[in-house]
């Protein structure tokens, strides 16, 4: 007597073996949803601000760029943008980069520590370990930034 | 005789693997995130915390002092081939939750890529030049 291995009608083989597209749209919230307070954890908004400010990054990391390229104009172009960069204004964009650089950074210390393995159920206690070290850090780098003039 | 009990097909040793890219690439922007931890600290605390000028920005000639050290320019090359890396798989991952298809997937991985190399050029184009002028 002999028997099969397999047998058909298995629940889903059919759709299995459709090819299609793969539609996969991550592990986080859309990005429609980044701001919906409903059923939000505290590592859910640090997700969604650990996006907004990794965007600000970027952005900031291409304006660098093209900010630098006036040492290629020469020194009187590099120090008249020193005139400008350091007026109150951009001292305080400086103080909001400074949060941006902190938060991301520190949260993406907290975030591989989870994900890695290697503290993986401690995630709210580091939150808030990194919340105190980050604002201490962004106090002592505002009074630096803004008590410079 | 005993049954035997139903079981799928052997899967084939070479399939594709949903997120099996972005895990690899969730790795290295853990991996280059970590070396940002120290890239970024030296060049913030070389650039801003040390020197005394207001705002902590450096002139024309102290940029091309600290860029004319060798040890400075490769430090600096470093960090910005890591943090363009960085920057372009941490945006690469926020552009994929919009759901692209594979199609979109695969022109986004090809132009971060162009988008990278053309970034780190320039900025070796920049930071070469100004190192050659001190």
């Amino acid at each position: 007597m002999s028997q099969t291995t397999t047998t058909p009608g298995l629940p889903g083989e059919r759709e299995r073996a459709e090819r299609g597209p793969v539609l996969r749209k991550g592990i986080g919230p859309s990005a429609s949803g980044w701001f919906d307070p409903r059923g939000r954890a505290i590592g859910s908004w640090a997700f969604s601000v650990n996006r907004i400010t990794g965007l600000g990054l970027v952005f900031y990391l291409y304006l660098h760029l093209g900010v630098l390229t006036l040492l290629l104009a020469g020194e009187s172009n590099w120090n008249d943008f020193i005139e400008l960069a350091t007026n109150v204004v951009f001292l305080g964009l400086d103080v909001l980069l400074l949060f941006g650089i902190l938060f991301h950074g520190l949260n993406g210390v907290r975030v591989a520590l989870v994900g890695t393995g290697v503290v993986p159920d401690r995630q709210r206690a580091l939150f808030w370990a990194f919340t105190v070290i980050g604002t201490l850090t962004l106090a002592y780098g505002a009074i630096h930034i803004l008590g410079s003039r | 005789m005993a049954a035997v009990a139903p079981t799928r097909a052997r899967p084939a040793k070479r399939r594709p693997v949903p997120g099996g890219k972005s895990v690899r690439a969730w790795w290295w922007t853990v991996i280059t995130g970590a070396a940002l931890l120290v890239l970024l600290l030296v060049h913030m605390v070389a650039h801003h915390f040390v020197v005394e000028e207001v705002g902590g920005l450096r002139t024309y000639e102290q940029v091309l002092e600290y860029i004319g050290n060798p040890l400075i320019f490769t430090i600096e090359c470093f960090f910005l081939v890591t943090v363009t890396a960085h920057a372009l798989m941490g945006l690469r991952s926020v552009l994929l939750d919009m759901g692209f298809g594979a199609r979109a997937r695969r022109r986004l991985d090809a132009g971060l890529w162009v988008l990278g190399i053309a970034t780190v050029a320039y900025g070796f184009f920049l930071v070469g030049t100004l190192a050659s002028r001190a």
